[in-house]
């Protein structure tokens, strides 16, 4: 292909290169002329030491620049070279939904830093405005340090609350002062926007304080109220077992507080609050109770399985505001009799992740064409992490796979790479994906991924160029890994790699589907 | 063949194919405004980039007519997909492109392919430049960028303080 490039005088009567023959580029090779004769001619001096400094650079391509840093440290970093540096990675930490960089109180020492250091110019201590309060790592910690950790909670609220925008907190199950101390959210972080509550073990006594501090509605049955065990050590002359004084104890907590009258709650509402995060399995109580207080204004919710079945709230209601949802530890209950995530209680939801893997719940390809078609047609982006039970697969099944409810907005597809095994089904699923642009195939099984893939690879190809041959919207198949599941089971593998299939033109598919590794930590 | 003239911010001036310059943002909207409001259909446009010195205006070009049968790729793309740059992939050619490059001329390239609307040659630069941060010390990364700190009295210290308590989520 002839590459050209003419460069003329501004007036018009001299040009450099002529032009001849060309198919449409630029009408003679740049790098063929000669740099000093380009400009001598033209008698423009070029500068020697012509030279931009970086300060110079706007700030929106300072903020392209640091928003590609992968690595929180080289953000953190960037905040310390200078003070336009600071203030633009400051407003990035701060409005970036996507940055997880966050300020840490998990110590008295950290604690200790927090209160008696001297407050920044800004007078905001928390470069991301996100904080993490509470003692999340399981490692042994004095109970009077724990207390005095969570006593402070109150004050650090008081001084700061106002400044955050993103808490997670840890509630501890066996330190009550963990619990209580969450009634000054309410009070103190009028700008919140996201929450996220992790329990460390639930009890009747905790759901009871967290249902008191935000003011949430209880359970109009006190038999609704999730009951779990909870085990005490046997005290010397009680006869009892340590699970009878368990069960006791919460009979207590549960009767004591459950069986008031309800009262109108004085506690303020978290006018800001758009996103909740709850980080317990069988704590529907008080999901039910956050979703009845705050559903309306909720745009993304993170919950167990478990506390969407057994409510009462999720499955009747609708939630008009919410575009992303993650439901962890899923199991069956979720799709039957009928599907909780649905268009009906659903309308504008954009994003969905199930994982159904963490919990080892496999299910059957009907159940999956189940789940699949009571889902919005709203979804853009669709993670559904899911081992099939391949062997009950019913012509049934296969067919009405293929009869699906098109999606029209779906961009982003994952799901188990065990469909590379039946193309025809994946095919199946694909045809009523129009838009797709990439899809994820994610790898669950535990052998040696590289060994298997390699002994895989001229099939799995093959099968890629059929896709892309049928799918004309489709840029990208990444194999890739469910990183939870990974991380739980197999510490000792740390495979940094995934397989990316693609094509440059596609013209030329069948010869041209290409295979690369990629770095799995580029990898949204 | 359809041309478009485009000249530099120093005068210079590059005769181009509308094809090629069409594979800019800023050209392409340029080349379609000169068309609706001239009555001659064979009249030849004449863009003038005022930001852009010819020296860049040449690299932007070269960038161009290298990955002219690339697929366009729509501003927003990353997030359309949900996929990072990293996977769009880097050629050998873009490396050897960028290799001889001071910052300096790294950093109006950055300019200049976000001021003519081309995401492609904006992508890598903008990665090359992260690659000078990417693992660096502070004083490294002022060195790489001929930075001074100007913080004043505890600033500085507080903000290291700062970044001390701070984790990755």
């Amino acid at each position: 292909m002839d590459r050209n490039v003419a460069q003329e005088r501004e007036n018009d009567d001299v040009n450099l290169h002529e032009s001849g023959k060309s198919d449409g580029s630029i009408l003679s090779n740049v790098n063929e002329v000669p740099q000093e004769l380009l400009f001598s001619q033209l008698g423009i001096e070029l500068e020697e030491d012509h030279e931009m400094q970086f300060e110079n650079l706007p700030i929106e391509m300072l903020d392209a620049v640091f928003r590609r840093l992968c690595n929180p440290k080289d953000m953190l970093h960037c905040r310390q070279v200078c003070t336009q540096w600071k203030t633009e990675v400051d407003f990035i930490l701060q409005t970036d939904p996507t940055q997880s960089v966050r300020t840490k109180i998990g110590s008295i020492e950290q604690l200790r830093n927090l209160v008696y250091q001297p407050s920044s110019p800004s007078g905001n201590p928390f470069p991301s405005k996100k904080l993490r309060y509470g003692r999340f790592s399981s490692e042994p910690m004095e109970e009077s340090a724990l207390d005095k950790l969570y006593q402070s909670f109150a004050y650090v609220s008081k001084r700061f609350g106002h400044q955050v925008l993103s808490l997670q907190y840890c509630v501890i199950m066996d330190n009550r002062k963990s619990a209580r101390q969450l009634r000054h959210i309410p009070t103190n972080f009028g700008n919140l926007e996201e929450l996220c509550i992790y329990l460390r073990g639930l009890s009747a006594a905790v759901q009871s304080h967290i249902i008191k501090a935000f003011g949430l509605p209880k359970p109009k049955n006190v038999n609704d109220v999730y009951f779990p065990p909870v085990v005490f050590e046997m005290k010397p002359g009680d006869t009892r077992s340590p699970m009878e004084l368990g069960i006791a104890e919460s009979l207590r907590a549960r009767n004591s507080f459950f069986l008031e009258d309800n009262q109108p709650s004085t506690v303020p509402q978290l006018q800001k609050l758009k996103s909740l995060h709850i980080f317990s399995i069988d704590s529907p109580t008080i999901v039910d109770g956050f979703l009845e207080r705050y559903g309306s204004q909720l745009e993304a919710l993170e919950v167990d399985s478990s506390s969407i079945c057994e409510g009462k709230y999720f499955a009747t209601h609708q939630f008009l505001k919410l575009k992303s949802l993650k439901v962890y530890m899923a199991s069956r209950d979720l799709i039957s009799p009928k599907s909780l995530v649905s268009a009906e209680n659903l309308p504008g939801l954009e994003s969905l992740t199930v994982d159904f893997a963490v919990s080892f719940s496999k299910i059957t390809l009907g159940q999956l064409v189940t789940f699949l078609d009571e889902l919005p047609r709203t979804i853009k982006v669709l993670h559904v992490s899911v081992e099939l039970e391949w062997v009950k697969i019913s012509d049934e099944d296969q067919a009405r796979i293929g009869s699906l409810k098109m999606f029209p907005n779906l961009t982003v597809l994952t799901i188990s790479s065990t469909f590379l095994k039946n193309p025809t089904l994946l095919e199946r699923l694909l045809s009523r994906i129009e838009n797709l642009k990439v899809l994820k195939l994610e790898l669950l099984t535990r052998g040696d991924i590289r060994k298997e893939l390699e002994q895989e690879d001229n099939t799995v190809c093959e099968v890629m160029r059929r896709i892309f041959r049928k799918h004309p919207s489709l840029v990208d198949v990444l194999l890739v890994r469910n990183d939870f599941t990974w991380r739980l089971l197999i510490n000792e593998y740390s495979c940094g790699e995934i397989r990316r299939y693609f094509v440059e033109d596609r013209s030329d598919i069948d010869k041209d589907c290409k295979v690369e590794f990629v770095d799995l930590s580029m990898v949204g | 063949m359809a041309l478009v003239r485009v000249i530099s911010s120093d005068g210079a001036a590059f005769l181009v194919s509308q094809r090629l310059a069409k594979r800019s943002g800023k050209l392409k909207t340029e080349i379609e405004t000169f068309r609706k409001s001239s009555d001659n259909s064979e009249a030849q446009p004449e863009i003038r980039i005022v930001t852009i010195r010819a020296e860049i205006l040449r690299l932007v070009l070269q960038w161009l007519q290298q990955h002219q049968n690339d697929p366009v790729l729509p501003a927003n793309q990353n997030e359309q997909d949900g996929r990072g740059d990293a996977e769009m992939g880097q050629s050998q050619w873009d490396r050897d492109f960028l290799a001889p490059m001071d910052l300096g001329i790294v950093m109006e390239l950055i300019l200049a392919a976000n001021h003519l609307e081309v995401k492609g040659l904006l992508d890598i630069t903008c990665k090359l430049v992260e690659s000078k941060i990417t693992g660096r010390t502070v004083d490294e990364i002022r060195t790489a960028f001929k930075l001074k700190s100007d913080f004043k009295g505890n600033e500085e210290e507080q903000t290291r303080l700062e970044n001390r308590w701070c984790v990755e989520n």
